[in-house]
């Protein structure tokens, strides 16, 4: 089951989430193997593989660090909702001069 | 063996830019700074999100999704963001501090060369010019003062022109650059001039020791010699299997956490306060308003509209007292990300880099000599790259010199030698935060086919006897036969000022006029204008 949604209405925040959840998320690229790198945090915690966190309360900063060989790759950041459904969170072409892609999620209760 | 002693003084001066770069830019903010007009579209917004978009619908038909990342402080919007808000100056410390994580170009003279520091050409190269002054030969037994002078036709003419001379481009990214760019930007040229002072007349070589007081002394040839250079290389298909393996590999040892971390100290103020920043809130409304209501086929009004957003954005930012703080650290650790992602992938980019060389050297007391080389640079893929030390770069030259006149009455052969070096730089942890190193070793071979040719007027004695010389061109015996020299060396870099320090220490069994083996010890300091000329262009 997915765990975030779209935070309609909100200027700021990209989706909502219930603070408690557990999200996990991974990247693709159509033609290169894009891959998330070390760096990659949430909330200012750094995160590692398999890039899964815990939704706090509040704006919280999702900063997914890509990297892809193929520069203009159409790359796509997902939540992994289970084995067999994913959830675009963002769809973008991949430059390296912009490799940092941030996310601001809406923890409520 | 003679006394190890310090001998060689080695300044480099360096003014190096990538001026070949030729980045697509579509509708451009003419208010921006100039090393800001390359990055997209407009001054501000997340192209990466908006692609096809942008050019086709009109903003408010979008996705609301797509209009938020669209003004997020995100992707693309960063770059712009920190090259706007930082300005000329925060470019040039973005593109210093990926500068200070590149490796070494070759600067100076060769290995030949009467004031030399290296045994190797490298096979990298300044990109508009370079002035090296560096002290002491390697295969030589003369002490000379050496400028040499690189030069890049094409990145001068750019400079000249006033064109942004270090836009950056990521070491895989081919379509940075136009083909024509590229090759051109391959041709390059070099002078040196003999800087050591005339010391008039040859003294009288009337004791065995005294081969050096004649190669050490005499007039000094003011243009000490010139070549012509043309680089290339190989690059490998990014989309091949492999290639996409060998990228994701590599890309593991580059951690990007301080670039991420300063980019959030910045911007999280802005865009993730709790409760929310009622002013960042109020400007992002404004502006998805604003640009709901111009077309999309209305260019300059998008243009407008971005560019005021990014004015008010950096405005608003400002209020923040650690704002500037904050943003020289986020352009520095950007700069070291991008070049350390560029140092990690040097080696799997490219099958090799190669380069041809030609000089012609005018050497004190002896006739004018051409060189032929062949210079060839790779990283074995085998080598890997961890965070604690960089992967290992491995330079092969391989060369032949002949007399540009053939000697007199056939006294020596026209053909004067072959050599071959092989160099391995390896970069070391960083000793502190502010001082890196590099470890460098070296092997130079260098075949005489004959005896040396010396030029000494008529009327000197022959170098270790009573005889007098009859004319112009005389044979040095004793001299052919192989020269081997090795050497070690420590760079240390103080990072984002552009200065190095090398140290090194060599050892030769002969050199070429003097059958005796011989150690030195050398020291340099360099400093690399490359970082400190970054950013900067002849236009306002």
């Amino acid at each position: 089951m997915c765990k975030l949604s779209p935070a309609t209405g909100d200027p700021v925040a990209d989706f909502t989430g219930k603070v408690g959840d557990q999200v996990q998320i991974d990247v693709s690229g159509t033609n290169g193997q894009a891959t998330i790198q070390q760096g990659t945090s949430y909330a200012d915690q750094p995160l590692a593989a398999p890039w899964q966190f815990t939704i706090k309360a509040g704006n919280q900063v999702l900063s997914v660090l890509v990297a892809d060989p193929t520069v203009n790759d159409t790359v796509v950041i997902e939540e992994v909702c289970d084995p067999n459904t994913k959830n675009t969170l963002l769809s973008y072409e991949f430059h390296p001069n912009a490799p940092l892609a941030r996310l601001i999620i809406l923890g409520q209760p | 063996m003679t006394a190890p002693k310090l001998s060689t003084l080695a300044i480099s001066l360096v003014l190096v830019t990538a001026a070949t770069a030729q980045p697509a830019s579509a509708q451009v903010d003419s208010t921006a700074p100039q090393s800001c007009q390359n990055l997209g579209n407009y001054a501000f917004g997340n192209d990466q999100v908006a692609k096809d978009l942008l050019s086709s619908k009109d903003f408010r038909e979008w996705p609301e999704g797509t209009q938020k990342q669209f003004l997020a402080l995100s992707g693309d919007n960063l770059t712009k963001f920190a090259c706007f808000a930082g300005g000329t100056e925060g470019y040039h410390k973005f593109l210093q501090a990926v500068e200070d994580a590149r490796m070494d170009k070759q600067t100076g003279a060769g290995a030949t060369s009467e004031g030399t520091t290296s045994v190797v050409s490298k096979g990298i190269v300044s990109q508009v010019m370079a002035l090296a002054v560096e002290e002491g030969a390697l295969t030589r037994t003369d002490n000379k003062s050496i400028a040499t002078f690189h030069g890049n036709g094409l990145a001068i003419a750019r400079l000249f022109a006033g064109h942004e001379q270090f836009p950056y481009c990521a070491i895989y990214d081919h379509s940075c650059e136009s083909a024509l760019a590229r090759r051109l930007g391959g041709v390059s040229f070099s002078i040196s001039f003999d800087t050591t002072q005339s010391t008039g007349a040859l003294p009288a070589a009337t004791t065995p020791s005294a081969n050096k007081g004649v190669l050490a002394s005499g007039p000094a040839q003011q243009v000490s010699g010139w070549g012509l250079r043309y680089d290339f290389n190989a690059p490998k298909n990014t989309l091949a299997t492999q290639f996409q393996q060998d990228f994701s590999a590599k890309m593991k040892s580059v951690d990007g956490t301080n670039f991420v971390k300063s980019v959030n100290e910045l911007m999280s103020p802005l865009d993730a306060a709790n409760p929310p920043n009622q002013a960042y809130v109020a400007w992002k409304e404004k502006y998805l308003r604003l640009l709901a209501r111009v077309s999309h086929q209305d260019t300059s009004g998008m243009a407008d509209v971005l560019h005021q957003a990014v004015v008010e954005l950096t405005d608003l930012a400002r209020k923040n007292p650690k704002f500037q703080t904050q943003l020289d650290t986020l352009l520095s650790e950007m700069g070291h990300y991008f070049g350390t992602r560029d140092k990690a992938l040097e080696a799997i980019v490219n099958w090799f880099t190669g380069s041809f060389e030609y000089n012609d050297d005018r050497p004190q007391n002896q006739p004018s000599q051409s060189n032929l080389k062949v210079i060839l640079s790779w990283r074995p893929s085998s080598s890997g790259s961890s965070t604690s030390a960089g992967p290992l770069q491995l330079t092969l030259n391989g060369s032949a010199a002949w007399y540009d006149h053939a000697p007199p009455q056939g006294a020596v052969k026209r053909f004067r030698d072959a050599q071959a070096s092989l160099q391995a730089d390896r970069t070391l942890p960083d000793v502190t935060d502010r001082l890196g190193a590099a470890l460098t070793l070296g092997y130079y071979f260098q075949y005489m086919a004959d005896n040396a040719l010396l030029t000494i007027p008529s009327g000197n004695l022959a170098p270790g006897t009573s005889i007098s010389l009859p004319g112009a061109a005389s044979v040095l015996l004793g001299t052919k036969g192989a020269i081997h020299i090795a050497q070690l060396g420590l760079t240390l870099t103080v990072k984002s000022t552009g200065v190095k320090v090398p140290l090194t220490l060599s050892y030769s069994n002969r050199t070429e006029l003097i059958k005796a083996n011989d150690v030195r010890g050398h020291f340099g300091v360099s400093y690399d204008l490359d970082s400190l000329f970054a950013g900067r262009s002849t236009t306002p």
